[in-house]
């Protein structure tokens, strides 16, 4: 799933190493979050979300193509 | 709580000596060979899983500061780490029960005693078991 963690991080002039320490996850959680490897549970995805100050739906990009992926 | 929780661990390790010096110098009798053996096996485990535990909470905690054991537990907790975790388990699981087939395999062509066969055997229907208590108890938690 594509995302704009990336460029809302770097809208705020942060490190991921301060992202990661704001939402309390790993800096290889967000690197992976950011290269669309990995995507968050419902918790994170909000936690990200209310962090930037944003929806769900503006921070993380769903089409129905991978809605019907199988990882 | 966690200097009891310190106190825990030297208590188990007492208990594991002490277990251990049970089988070791005081069942030493022919007949009771298998409880000799199994109370230094049993004590020796609890003895090191003890200390090594009362070391951990005790002398190495002290060294950390703050920040460390912050960055430690974001570590453990943290999401990602917890699903690699869960997926290695389960790959690991799959793993073993195919090496574990093949052994069973390999003792039964090299005529090895069938209650030899049948023990090693029983971790299938252990696996069985705990597949069925576990996906019936997560079922009623999710």
């Amino acid at each position: 799933m594509n995302n704009r963690i990336e460029e809302l991080r770097k809208q705020r002039k942060m490190n991921q190493e301060d992202l990661a320490d704001a939402l309390e996850v790993s800096r290889q959680t967000i690197g992976s979050l950011e290269n669309g490897r990995y995507n968050p549970s419902i918790t994170l995805a909000f936690k990200i979300a209310r962090y930037f100050n944003k929806t769900i739906e503006e921070v993380f990009l769903f089409t129905e193509e991978e809605g019907n992926e199988e990882k | 709580m966690k200097k009891n929780k310190g106190y825990l661990y030297l208590a188990m390790a007492v208990f594991g000596a002490g277990l251990f010096c049970i089988g070791e110098f005081i069942l030493v009798e022919e007949n009771l060979k298998a409880a000799s053996g199994s109370c230094i096996g049993l004590g020796a485990a609890i003895f090191c899983l003890g200390v090594g535990n009362f070391i951990a909470k005790r002398i190495i905690s002290k060294t950390e500061n703050e920040d460390v054991l912050h960055k430690k537990d974001i570590a453990v907790n943290d999401e990602r780490n917890t699903r690699i975790r869960e997926k290695v388990g389960a790959k690991i699981n799959q793993i073993v029960l195919y090496a574990l087939s093949l052994l069973v395999l390999a003792l039964g062509f090299m005529g090895v005693d069938v209650k030899v066969i049948l023990m090693v055997s029983s971790i299938f229907v252990l696996e069985l078991v705990l597949a069925i208590g576990l996906t019936n108890h997560y079922s009623k938690l999710m």
